[in-house]
């Protein structure tokens, strides 16, 4: 099982991903914005990220972009949460290192899915 | 004297007695409120985290603890339902799939449509918001003739509420009404926008129908041409746009070559941002718009098509007197590749000259 660190501004969502992502045995983190993200990532070096895009702050692409940044967290996933679909903002996400995109409004069914393909997939 | 010098300090006495034990009650009464406080706050947070490990088992939880939850919420009466009734209508648009379904089977089983329709007829409008609000995420199809009605609300606050749960609801039959209100409430272009996005293509046929009778009307031989765009027409067309509807080109090129100026400019993004080569021609002709803004916008949108067939068009709008046309269109150029840059290299303007110069900068650095 793992260690996964969902960082959003809305607690709603922080608790639904939190739940379903425990009740999938993996031991979970949540932050509410991008810095507190980087810091416990480099503290606790989570295996995988979830990631909100529209963040106050660190927007959730600058958050991803540090992360690739930082030799120490190269293997970790990232999945961002987005209700911004437009090709823009995914491209701009997939330079940055995201590894995949969940949109908003979010099934949490397909979340853990996506979180477990990732996971089983090396880097 | 001294009897009247020791009854005056008997006096302060008692007076200093009497202010001390009043002070001394009163701060045991604010440590009694703070101590009755802290306790009804710490319920009150039992309560909601009950609350919402209930919520979470319901929508989340494997078969048998989501019965379970589901039934302990069910069965919540008075202020207890109603605060849950809050988080799970507030969890509505967040989610979606089984999670959202089972929200909505508990709301729904328990009357939240019947009483939000309810709500939409208070005295208050902050309860017509709410119940306006709600009808929305419920997705109540079935009221969305409400929903309509509330468009004339005369508090701004639940037109606009009123105008997104349409949205959200998606009923193409209230395209028309949310296109009519913005000629009386155009500050809430963003959110009839969005609501109209949100209705999705099924809205398309009728904000197509708006634009070509602007269009009917701007070519009218009594000064047709000179009577303003309709706000509607134009917001019709940037939503079109934004619902990339290929079906729509047809009339956003009729927009382009018959409509007046503000609705010449909304087609033209709209034709960029839809992307289909049939809306090509169309800009390249606004290359040549009256309207300064309007030529700019032709030069983008070409650049979002990306297609080399534009590259006559833009060179020739590269060689204007229009210093901003020219550069924008050399950009294009640019963006458009090797034959792009091939033909802006070939071109005697001194804005395609720069544009290379540029662009040879930045590939070096």
């Amino acid at each position: 099982m793992a260690l996964i660190l969902v960082a959003d501004d809305d607690l709603d969502i922080r608790e639904l991903v939190a739940f379903r992502l425990r009740r999938d045995g993996h031991e979970v983190i949540t932050v509410e914005d991008g810095v507190e993200a980087l810091t416990s990532a480099s503290d606790r070096s989570p295996d995988l990220i979830i990631l909100d895009m529209m963040m106050p702050g660190l927007s959730g692409v600058d958050t991803a972009r540090a992360v690739r940044d930082d030799p120490a967290l190269a293997d970790v996933r990232i999945i961002m949460l987005t209700a911004r679909a437009h090709e823009t903002d995914v491209v701009n996400g997939y330079h940055a290192g995201v590894d995949d995109y969940v949109a908003k409004p979010f099934s949490p069914r397909e979340l853990s899915l996506r979180v477990s393909s990732l996971l089983a997939r090396k880097r | 004297m001294q009897t009247s010098a020791s009854a005056s300090a008997q006096l302060a006495w008692i007076l200093f007695a009497v202010f001390t034990g009043l002070a001394l009650l009163c701060a045991l009464a604010l440590l009694a409120l703070r101590g009755v406080r802290r306790g009804a706050r710490g319920r009150g947070d039992r309560r909601r985290g009950e609350l919402r490990a209930d919520v979470l088992d319901a929508l989340l939880g494997g078969r048998e603890e989501s019965g379970q939850a589901t039934a302990r919420l069910a069965a919540r009466r008075g202020p207890a339902w109603d605060r849950t009734a809050e988080v799970l209508v507030d969890l509505l648009p967040k989610v979606r799939g089984e999670a959202r379904d089972r929200a909505l089977d508990l709301l729904r089983c328990r009357g939240a449509a019947t009483r939000a329709l309810r709500e939409t007829r208070s005295r208050r409008s902050v309860t017509r918001c709410r119940g306006a609000y709600t009808l929305g995420a419920l997705g109540a199809r079935e009221h969305a003739g409400r929903l309509i009605e509330l468009l004339a609300d005369p508090a701004s606050s639940v037109r606009r509420v009123a105008a997104r749960a349409l949205g959200a609801v998606g009923d193409e039959t209230a395209v028309e009404p949310l296109l009519t209100l913005f000629d009386r409430d155009s500050h809430l272009q963003r959110d009839l926008g969005f609501a109209l996005v949100n209705i999705g293509l099924g809205a398309s046929p009728q904000l197509r129908r708006v634009v070509l009778d602007d269009v009917d009307e701007a070519q009218q031989p009594d000064r047709g041409h000179d009577l303003p765009t309709s706000g509607a027409a134009v917001l019709a067309a940037s939503v079109l746009g934004m619902l990339g509807d290929p079906g729509a080109v047809p009339a956003l090129v009729e927009g382009v070559h018959g409509g007046r100026p503000a609705l010449v400019l909304a087609c033209v993004r709209a034709l960029g941002e839809i992307e289909s080569p049939a809306g090509l021609p169309a800009l390249e002709a606004a290359l040549g718009a009256d309207q300064h803004s309007t030529r700019i916008a032709a030069a983008t949108s070409i650049v979002a098509m990306g297609s080399a067939s534009a590259i006559p068009a833009l060179v020739a709008a590269v060689e204007t007197d229009d210093p901003t046309l020219s550069r924008a269109a050399a950009t294009a150029l640019l963006r458009l590749g090797a034959a792009g840059r091939d033909a802006l290299t070939s071109s005697g303007s001194r804005y395609a000259a720069e544009a290379v110069a540029l662009a040879d900068l930045r590939s070096a650095s």
